[in-house]
């Protein structure tokens, strides 16, 4: 490849600016070694700061980190103003990461924009941080003509509240996902009619608080265990059909709404590429890599936070977690030799459909290293299956069958709303689980 | 509409169901007093944008905003339409004239309620 602008070598690259990046980068830059400070570059293929959080103008970030009820570029704000702060991150937004290469010694960053042009950066440590996208009709194969009027929620999110543009009068949503119910309200208060949310799941796909303040509050139909069977309109779109799942041949359950913009919240995928091109180890339970507690991929040195790594409904947990990753490849970056350690699995049982992070590394041969701690604090984030009601989380170790840990009985677990559990390994226990601990939901 | 006995708490993401007829069963004070509102006079905190004029050379965009404080349910719809007929000029001398936390209209249209912009421009 020819590349015209080859810098030196950085400590740690952060690739995309969301919480994610942001929370990571200050991280990486706040625990730089003793004698000097890492040097760190964020890079942002748009031209603002904050990702995602820019177009999320309505209120509901922050309430674990900051204990405050803030909007989604509030929110930012208090990440982007540290990060000016900060005199050994450089940030560049308006630049395009198109590959990351993991190498042997140091890894690169092959990156491209109009101020830089072409150049491929070398970087101790890296941090994926690319967010995800929306899946789109594409992935439904919706049966129908093709006519103009349906967006991604997401999509119609950016046209409403940075463009100021309209995506349409008439509404109607397919999925009850966040986005999507957020859209319903924003769209019913800027003055169109949402005509309906439609999901094919018995019940809301996002969190409840968003059904009640985004659906409820306006009186908006929902119809649970349905979908859109058809899409009719030349030009634009005119109407869809709708039809219960559980009877889809009886034309009786179907019905037509008269519409002329259809929103699809249904469901976002991780933006891999740039992680699957670089060889690293995926989880096809969550469509993001593989990773141990420090959010190490199964290449050393290369990390990932955020949506790339499992799609989060609450922000505050996306930054905490990059905070980890962020800090854990400052420490990377300045090691000479790498730490030997085991790694232990967590694997998913009864009711969960998957657990991050993968792996937790203990420290190897503990009996030898008497000054190393001897009790590990663990996080685990995991979704349930379905909605599950009186239940708790349990960990086993699964040599001996022996429970590790056991949660407070919850009322309801939903799955649409991440679960999170903190627990302790002692010695002992690290000592006795050789392979593997189950997590389960019961 | 009936009454509900059920009220889904909406103060914190956990969305804890809280029974309206046995207050004293809500463990959480911040759900109490989410449900006491809630019977009494349903509030909510609304966001918007609104027009930026762009001056400088800057084109016009749009600035997101939030009410200073949660507003009875029933006067949405009425902020909604002030809003719509606004728009903020930025001053032709200052180099950046927003800055998130700015109170951008006070007592919009008598109502009592400062609009406070989130984002800086
Ligand atoms: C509509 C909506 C409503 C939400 N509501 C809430 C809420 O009320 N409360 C809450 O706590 N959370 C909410 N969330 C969740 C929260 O916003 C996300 O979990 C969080 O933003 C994820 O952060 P991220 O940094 O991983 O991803 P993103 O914010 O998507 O950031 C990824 C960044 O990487 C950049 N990027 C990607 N690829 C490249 C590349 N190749 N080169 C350079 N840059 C690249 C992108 O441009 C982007 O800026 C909501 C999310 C959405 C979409
Ligand atoms: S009752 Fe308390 S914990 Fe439950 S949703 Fe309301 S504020 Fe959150």
């Amino acid at each position: 490849m020819n590349t015209n602008n080859t810098c030196d070598v950085y400590d740690v690259i952060v690739v995309g600016a969301g919480p994610a990046g942001l929370s990571a980068a200050i991280a990486a830059a706040n625990s730089a070694a003793e004698d000097s400070k890492s040097k760190v570059l964020l890079i942002e293929r748009d031209k603002t700061f904050g990702g995602i959080l820019n177009q999320c103008i309505h209120n509901g970030f922050g309430l674990h980190l900051f204990k405050k009820d803030l909007t989604g570029p509030e929110y930012a704000e208090h990440f982007i103003k540290e990060l000016k702060e900060k005199k050994n991150i450089t940030s560049w937004c308006n630049t395009f990461v198109l590959e990351v290469l993991p190498k042997k010694d140091l890894h690169e960053v092959v990156c491209v924009s109009r101020e830089h042009g072409l150049c491929t950066l070398k970087a101790k440590a890296i941090v994926l941080a690319m967010g995800c996208r929306e899946r789109t009709r594409g992935h439904l194969a919706l049966p129908g003509t093709r006519p103009a009027g349906i967006f991604t929620a997401g999509t119609a999110q950016r046209l409403t509240n940075i463009e100021g543009l309209m995506p349409g009068r008439r509404v109607v949503i397919l999925g009850s996902g966040d986005i999507g119910m957020i859209m319903a309200r924003r769209l019913t208060l800027e003055g169109a009619k949402v005509e309906a949310v439609v999901d094919r799941l018995p019940y809301v796909s996002g969190l409840t608080r968003n059904r009640v303040q985004c659906v409820d509050d306006f009186n908006i139909p929902l119809y649970l265990n349905h979908t859109v069977t058809f899409i009719k309109g030349n030009k634009r779109v005119e109407a869809v059909e709708i039809a219960d799942v559980n009877d889809l041949q009886n034309s009786n359950s179907r019905r037509l709404i008269e519409c002329d913009t259809l929103l699809l919240s249904v469901g976002l995928i991780p933006e891999n590429e740039l992680t699957e091109a670089a060889g690293i180890a995926m989880d096809a339970k969550t469509a993001g890599a593989l990773v141990d507690d420090n959010f190490q991929t199964s290449i050393p040195g290369i990390f990932a936070c955020g949506n790339v790594l499992h799609v989060s409904d609450l922000v505050d947990y996306v930054s905490s977690d990059a905070a980890i990753a962020g800090c854990a490849a400052a420490h990377f970056a300045a090691l000479t030799v790498v730490n030997k350690h085991n790694s232990i699995k967590v694997t998913t049982g009864e009711n969960v459909t998957y657990s991050v992070p993968q792996m937790i590394n203990i420290p190897a041969t503990s009996a030898t290293s008497a000054t190393s701690a001897t009790t590990k604090e663990v996080t685990l984030s995991y979704r349930v299956k379905t909605p599950l009601k009186d239940v708790r989380t349990v960990i086993t170790n699964q040599k001996d069958g022996k429970i590790i840990f056991e949660g407070a009985r919850k009322k309801i677990m939903r799955p649409g709303e991440m679960e999170r559990v903190k627990f302790n390994l002692n010695k002992d226990q690290m000592e006795k689980i050789e392979h593997s601990l189950l997590l389960e939901v019961k | 509409m009936s009454t509900k006995k059920i009220i889904t708490c909406i103060s914190c993401p956990m969305g804890c169901d809280c029974d309206t007829e046995n207050l004293e069963s809500i463990t959480c004070s911040a759900g109490r007093k989410y449900v006491q509102n809630e019977l009494t006079n349903p509030q909510r905190v609304v966001t918007t944008t609104i027009r930026v004029k762009g001056s400088n050379g800057r084109s016009s965009s749009l600035l997101p905003v939030r009410t200073s404080t949660a507003i009875p349910k029933n006067d949405i719809f009425k902020l909604m339409d002030l809003t719509r007929k606004v728009e903020v000029e930025l001053s032709a001398d200052s180099i950046s004239s927003i800055k998130c936390g700015d109170i951008i209209f006070k007592d919009i249209g008598g109502s009592g309620i400062d609009l406070i912009a989130t984002s800086s421009k």
